[in-house]
């Protein structure tokens, strides 16, 4: 879904990175960021356009803002539960620069976000790192895959699987990813539209099951893991309206082999968006759309973060009129970064037997 | 409990204090204004000390910040590269890359910071702006630096250019000019490291200084693990050093020089030390009657001790507070030439600014007041120890000459003290000081003896050829005795600092002379103004100029060592003929001609503790190569180690190098400044800017800043002459006043006022001359411990010891100019003293 914006970040750079606790209160709206006016010169996001792989895995110049958000689910052979988050996000100066005659001029700017929930140890860690792109410090490319900032990077290897690896102060994670379905187009045929307003949109896809295993350093101890990782890819100009105000954005991975993305953006006076929706994709690949009014989808329980908001920890769904409930593994799953959000790993919970129907992530955005 | 008695005994005793104040309000006077000269530099210097040196931390704050390592290449820069692969390959995040230059906005001279916002943060260093923690750090944004040719200035700084946010100016280097936009100021922040510096986003930096591709050096935050991770990934070119290392030699260098400041204001306090014991002293004697009154009346020797002090603390405090307000004015008189010399010698400070540090103040108050009452306890004891009514029996008028002995012995072992800490050699420089005061001290302590001896003898040999008013003066002297002696001690020392200084600086200034004779070849000298290398065919337009007789080059290249970054320097001639050798064997001085070896300048042997026999590791563009140390030359220049080998192992060592500078000798019977003109105008034609310069330019500039440097040292040296001029005229008026008495009986038996008025000529005569005469061997014995002592530790110079007559001529007479000056007051009093009135005192 919609990403924390790297403008913002790049805003609040120099309070975030010093030894200060980092700001809970976000200094820009995130709607002049992702709505603002200043898109002259930049590409946007208005009619369907045809996706070609491996090609679109690879940047897209021209748009103001990218992201590449790789979250995931998996765990021990004795069953210690992990989530995981590695993203990247860019965001691009406006076109039309004369660049300095230096290998360090930079058009585009580079955010990077860790975080690691350990279910067992009940904790969440989250870290985040900024770069400019050049030279050579950031960046992207479609074939072999590559998308890296500093040395946390997703690199493509010989037999086509894709390796994480990523480390901070005593956290990392080793990861190899192999993808088990053909790419998902969200929205209209990979155009998903985020209000009325022409343009406000993104080119959005998602690789909903990528068979994952490897090693998880949690303090310097080591974990062999295997699970389920989801990559969410999107790109756009601006999307959101002035009086959108956030969203919740769900990605679960069902043990039936299939998988639901579902989105709800939330307006200013708390109501629901009507351009909220979701993507099932059934076991052979095969999708359809759904929304969230459709799913009867319903926040029943809460978490306060830090920043005095109520996060939705706990939600309630209907499949086929097959009830089911969406929890949090951990109540505070919340990214205390220089933009805070609250992201992290959840379980689906069949309501009448009471077993484990699925994992998958759960990110609220609120301003 | 509290008698009904002692209620009304002390506001009688700070009555009697009171009125003995106002009947001699001079002594009151003098002893406050010795007591305020001496807290006034001691102010003064500590104020321009702290503002210095935080001038120095700032700058280096500024500049390096709180890093552990740096990756530097020397002249040829780092490569770009070298920072991404820190950054991807190893995933050391905490560093940064840093690019500097010298610029110019119209004519305001800046240093250019090229610098990467995102590295930045991750060093989390003290940059002044940079922490934007706080509540709206800045004007504009520091985001702003990351739009193409955007700056960031001082608020002061934009101030001064005229400039507002938003606003252009033309940036102009070395390699040419770019139009830039104020996009942020730093705002005011009372102390601030950023006064003169122009923040540009580092590609920004790069174009502007024509510098693609490389940077100055990468500034890094290690582990001791990372670090060696680096040392082994690194190319053998580059170098990892430690950043303290960096500023540590430059830190000594300059804490050094404070020191040097600090020792000599604690030494006009010294001297005012001197004058309070006189002047306290006296006052107890004049009082010894009434004492001895109040002493019968009831009053405790303890309260007598009591009223004294307080006397002495009072005096001490108003004298202090008019010390602190001099001394904050004098202050930032001094922090202008303390940071100049800082900036000639050492390091280009980006901050000048006076610090107010109120904390000085309270110390230099604290000083004046701990001087003076350790000054006045011992006149306040003898007070103590008056008896009821001792009548007219004088104090102190006699010492037994094993008295003097005694303590003629104790100053001789003070001395002797003073030279064994001298041999000392881990003393460091404080030791070197300690034992410097020790020697002074010492010295004091023979005076009284010497000045018996001298009295004595020559009233023995010449007494009866001398006219009986010089004759009685001189026996008056010998009688006294201990007021003389003090003031002859207290004028000798303030005398030998002018003579240990004044030889000091003197033997510098002809070493430094010696050392530009020997160091600058030629009568012209053409360079480029970055530093780099001169083109083939300028050096051919050179060789065949007209006027041009010969033309000898020279090369030097920045490279890392062992020992940090140094210069080394090669030149077409034998060593020899371009270095100030310092210590070389004379096999050696044919090896190192041969190429076997190399020279290091003084400071870096110092620095770097290489003696001869030594072996220096040189990073070179094919690695690493070990050289053995030879000899060791003079160096002056200070601007770090300087290593001197001759051309083929230079060439050897960095093949292709291109000379940097030209030495070009005229014709016989062209002039210097002639051709220099002629070479700057056709050298305007050529892209890179040049500098051409006569060498008799740059021996006058060299001395300038020379001088500029001392310049401080005078100041401080007429200061304390300034409180020994106090010190002697007290002593002076105490010992004539109080025998004003018996000049009036002198006076009633016929002797004419001019005749009384030659007595105390003929004393102050006497002891002006013996203070001079004293303070020679006292100075020299300074001039030396400075120089071989105190220059030394300080900085790793050392120099010819000259002895300019012309200082020791003009010792002689500012002593004796001193004493007349301070016995023409008492002369005239004594002079004008009616024998009926004098007799009634």
């Amino acid at each position: 879904m919609i990403k924390p914006p790297l403008l913002l970040a790049v805003t609040l750079l120099l309070a975030a990175c010093g030894p200060k606790e980092p700001p809970i209160a976000p200094l820009l709206r995130l709607a002049d960021v992702l709505g603002g006016s200043d898109t002259s010169g930049f590409v946007r996001a208005d009619t369907p356009r045809v996706f070609a792989f491996p090609a679109d895995h690879g940047p897209h110049p021209g748009f103001r803002n990218e992201w590449w958000y790789f979250t995931g689910n998996v765990q021990t052979a004795e069953g210690r539960h992990f989530g995981y988050q590695l993203t990247f996000f860019t965001a691009a100066q406006p076109p039309g620069r004369q660049l300095p005659n230096s290998a360090w001029a930079s058009d585009t700017l580079w955010m990077a976000h860790l975080a690691l929930t350990d279910v067992e140890g009940a904790q969440h860690y989250a870290f985040e790192r900024f770069s400019r792109a050049n030279p050579g410090l950031a960046g992207a490319q479609a074939q072999p895959f590559h998308v890296w900032l500093d040395d946390w990077q997703i690199v493509e290897e010989g037999n086509g699987s894709w390796h994480i690896s990523a480390a901070e102060q005593g956290i990392a994670l080793d990861l190899q990813l192999q993808s088990l379905k053909p790419p998902v187009l969200q929205g209209d045929q990979g155009l998903s539209r985020k209000s009325d307003t022409p343009g406000n949109a993104s080119y959005y896809y998602s690789m909903t099951r990528l068979a994952t295993r490897g090693v998880i350093a949690v303090d310097g101890e080591r974990y062999q893991i295997n699970g389920h990782s989801w990559l969410d890819r999107e790109w756009s100009t601006s999307a959101l309206d002035a009086d959108q105000s956030g969203w919740d954005w769900f990605s679960l991975q069902f043990d039936d082999n299939t998988e639901l993305m579902l989105y709800q953006l939330r307006t200013r006076s708390d109501g629901i968006d009507p351009h909220s929706e979701g993507h099932w994709t059934a076991a052979d690949g095969s999708q359809s759309r759904t929304t969230p009014g459709e799913l009867a989808l319903e926040p029943v329980a809460w978490w306060t973060g830090p920043d005095d908001v109520r996060y939705a920890t706990q939600w309630r769904l209907l499949r086929n009129g097959q009830g089911l409930r969406v929890e949090a593994l951990l109540d505070d799953q919340f990214l205390p970064l220089a933009l805070p959000y609250w992201e992290g790993a959840v379980r689906v919970i069949n309501e009448d037997t009471g077993a484990v129907a699925g994992h998958g992530f759960l990110e609220m955005v609120r301003q | 409990m509290t008698s009904p008695g002692k209620r009304w005994r002390l506001p009688l005793l700070w009555l009697s204090s009171w009125r003995h104040a106002r009947q001699h309000p001079w002594q009151s006077w003098l002893s406050v204004a010795g007591i305020a000269l001496g807290v006034m530099m001691v102010v003064a210097v500590d104020l321009a000390n702290s503002s210095a040196g935080r001038a120095f931390d700032l700058s280096i704050a500024t500049v390096s910040g709180t890093i552990t390592h740096q990756i530097s290449g020397g002249d040829a820069g780092v490569p770009d590269a070298i920072f991404t692969g820190l950054r991807t390959e190893l995933g050391l995040r905490r560093s940064a890359p840093t690019l500097t230059a010298g610029v110019r906005v119209a004519d305001t001279q800046l240093t250019l910071l090229g610098l990467d916002l995102f590295s930045e943060a991750t060093l989390a260093r003290q940059r002044p702006g940079l922490d934007s923690s706080g509540a709206a750090p800045l004007t504009g944004s520091w985001t702003a630096l990351l739009q193409a040719d955007a700056a960031v200035l001082q608020a002061a700084t934009a101030a001064r250019l005229g400039l507002a946010i938003g606003e252009q100016f033309t940036l102009a280097s070395v390699r040419g000019s770019r139009l830039l936009t104020l996009a942020a100021m730093l705002p005011e922040q009372g102390v601030s490291g950023n006064d003169d510096v122009v923040f540009t986003d580092i590609a920004t930096a790069q174009a502007v200084l024509g510098r693609r591709g490389t940077l100055d050096s990468i500034d890094l935050v290690l582990t001791d693990a990372e670090a060696e991770r680096v040392r082994q990934w690194l190319p053998v070119n580059l170098a990892l050093v430690e950043a303290e290392s960096r500023t540590a030699s430059l830190r000594q260098m300059t804490s050094a020089f404070h020191t040097n400041l600090l020792a000599m204001s604690l030494l006009a306090l010294l001297v005012a030390a001197l004058l309070i014991y006189n002047t306290v002293s006296l006052s107890v004697l004049q009082r010894q009657q009434a004492f001895g009154v109040l002493r019968s009346l009831g009053v405790t020797g303890g309260e007598l001790l009591v009223l004294v002090l307080v006397e002495v603390a009072l005096l001490a405090a108003v004298a202090g507070t008019v010390g602190v307000v001099l001394g904050s004015a004098l202050g930032q008189l001094l922090v202008k030439l303390v940071t100049r010399t800082i900036d000639d010698l050492y390091f280009s400070l980006t901050v000048t600014r006076f610090l107010f540090d109120p904390w000085a103040l309270v110390k230099g108050w604290s000083w004046g007041m701990g001087v003076s009452l350790i000054a006045g306890a011992l006149p306040a004891w003898q007070a103590a120890q008056s008896r009821p009514v001792t009548l007219q029996q004088a104090m102190h008028t006699t010492h037994s000459l094993r008295q003097l002995l005694l303590m003629a012995a104790a100053g001789v072992l003070a001395v002797g003290a003073g030279y064994m800490l001298l041999a000392w050699q881990q003393g460091g420089l404080v030791m070197g000081f300690i034992a410097l005061t020790f020697i002074v001290f010492g010295a004091c302590f023979t005076v009284p003896l010497v000045l018996f001896a001298v009295l004595t003898l020559l009233l023995r040999l010449a007494g009866k050829h001398l006219r009986l008013p010089l004759r009685l003066g001189l026996r008056n002297l010998q009688q006294a005795l201990q007021r003389p002696a003090l003031a002859v001690a207290a004028l000798a020392v303030a005398v030998s600092v002018t003579v240990g200084v004044g030889v000091m600086t003197g033997s510098f200034r002809d070493t430094v002379v010696v050392w530009l004779e020997q160091s600058l070849r030629g009568d012209v000298l053409v360079g480029r103004q970055d530093g780099g290398a001169l083109a083939p065919q300028l050096i051919d337009e050179l060789r065949r100029q007209n006027g041009v007789a010969a033309v000898e080059l020279q090369y030097r290249v920045l490279v890392e060592s062992s020992v940090g970054a140094i210069s080394v320097m090669a030149e077409d001639s034998a060593l020899e003929t371009h270095l100030y050798i310092k210590q070389i064997a004379a096999a050696d001085l044919v090896g190192a001609n041969n190429g076997e070896g190399v020279l290091v300048s003084e400071p870096l042997a110092w620095q770097a503790g290489l003696t001869i026999g030594d072996t220096l590791e040189l990073y070179t563009r094919d690695g690493r190569r070990n050289v053995s140390v030879l000899g060791i030359f003079h160096d002056y220049t200070t601007t770090g180690g300087l290593v001197a080998l001759s051309q083929p192992l230079f060439m050897q060592l960095w093949p292709g190098s291109e000379p940097v500078r030209a030495m070009l000798e005229t014709a016989d019977e062209v002039d210097a400044a002639q051709l220099a003109t002629t070479l700057r105008q056709q050298l305007t034609n050529q892209s890179e800017r040049h500098t051409v310069v006569a060498n008799a330019d740059i021996r006058r500039i060299t001395l300038t800043i020379f001088d500029r440097t001392f310049a401080i040292t005078h100041v401080l040296r007429l200061l304390a002459i300034l409180v020994a001029f106090v010190g002697i005229l007290s002593a002076l008026l105490t010992l004539q006043l109080q025998r004003l008495r018996e000049y009036a009986l002198l006076r009633a038996t016929g002797m004419t006022g001019s005749e009384t008025a030659l007595v105390i000529a003929g004393q102050t005569l006497f002891l002006g001359l013996l203070a001079g005469l004293l303070a020679l061997p006292l100075g020299l014995v300074m001039a030396d411990v400075l120089i071989d002592v105190i220059n030394q530790r300080s900085f790793g110079w050392s120099m010819q010891h000259t002895l300019p007559p012309s200082v020791l001529i003009q010792a002689v007479l500012l002593a004796v100019g001193a004493a007349l000056l301070a016995g023409w007051y008492p002369m005239k009093r004594v002079a004008a003293v009616l024998p009926a009135a004098g007799m009634q005192q």
